[in-house]
């Protein structure tokens, strides 16, 4: 199933904060593939990315309710979720030393219909320096905390608070004009 | 690149984008989200934030999850379990159709005239 509309998903979702079981059933065949995605990037492995993407649905049936279409995208309500979720179970594990963790994005990979505000930030992005707009990609991907983005980019942890809270304000000020 | 002093609305910007990025450690993390419980103007800036950055997940290759998610998700939501597992179910159309399969040889053989 294809929904094209990110009305049809928000409509969705404000019928699954009615119980409506049938909305919930459409939302998981229509987002699931995107959401396991986003778990299987931030998981340590493919066993936890489906545990947490379990708890994630789980999560999504008892907070439709508090989803408000006016402020922000279905699909971004959905993601946000789910990423928080992931990265406070992940966090909350202990860390083995030496972990590689995850690689880096691959500025190769690319997801399906590429809808304007993808376009929009990806635009912002290019807009950076190589190494600061991967390293906000990382961050948000792999769900990468400062320190984490500290240690894979050899960077003092300062120096990467300051890149990044740079990269964010530049972000900002171009998805804004 | 020498640091700019900020402001406290400015800080609760950056924070706020910080937070929605998931890249502040633990301790911050908790505080922060404490912040967003109780404190409106700051949820709401989070909340842009959340949505500004969502659609870089769109540049990740969707993966189709392994049915036994949702069953999982069924399971704990619905309290119900995968099909496979309606043991009763099937155990009740077995005797059924054995029923009614006796039934018909018994017709068969009882019918006058075969």
């Amino acid at each position: 199933m294809v929904l094209r509309q990110t009305d049809d998903l928000g409509r969705l979702i404000l019928r699954v904060a009615l119980r409506d079981r049938r909305a919930f059933e459409r939302i998981y065949a229509a987002t699931s593939p995107r959401l396991f995605a986003v778990t299987l990037k931030i998981a340590r492995d493919p066993s936890e990315a489906e545990d947490i993407l379990h708890e994630a649905y789980v999560r999504i049936w008892h907070r439709a309710a508090s989803y408000a279409p006016e402020s922000g995208s279905a699909m971004g309500w959905l993601v946000t979720q789910t990423r928080n979720l992931a990265i406070d179970i992940v966090r909350a594990e202990p860390r083995a030393v030496g972990d590689p963790g995850p690689t880096h994005v691959g500025a190769a990979e690319n997801g399906l219909n590429g809808g304007t505000e993808r376009e929009l930030i990806e635009r912002c992005l290019a807009s950076l320096d190589e190494d600061k707009a991967r390293a906000l990609r990382d961050a948000y991907i792999l769900g990468w905390s400062y320190k984490d983005l500290a240690d894979r980019h050899r960077t003092p942890i300062n120096t990467m608070r300051t890149w990044l809270r740079g990269s964010l304000v530049a972000l900002k000020r171009c998805l804004e004009t | 690149m020498t640091p700019v002093p900020l402001n406290p609305a400015d800080a609760d910007e950056l924070l706020a984008a910080e937070y929605a990025l998931g890249v502040l450690s633990d301790q911050e993390r908790a505080r922060a989200s404490l912040r967003v419980a109780a404190e409106p103007d700051f949820a709401e800036r989070v909340t842009v934030w959340q949505d500004r950055l969502a659609p870089l997940a769109e540049r990740i290759t969707p993966v189709t999850p392994p049915r036994r998610v949702k069953e999982m998700v069924d399971l704990t939501l619905f309290r119900e379990l995968p099909p496979r597992l309606h043991i009763s179910r099937w155990l009740w159309r077995g005797v059924l159709v054995a029923t009614v399969s006796a039934l018909a040889l018994a017709l068969l053989f009882l019918l006058p005239g075969a």
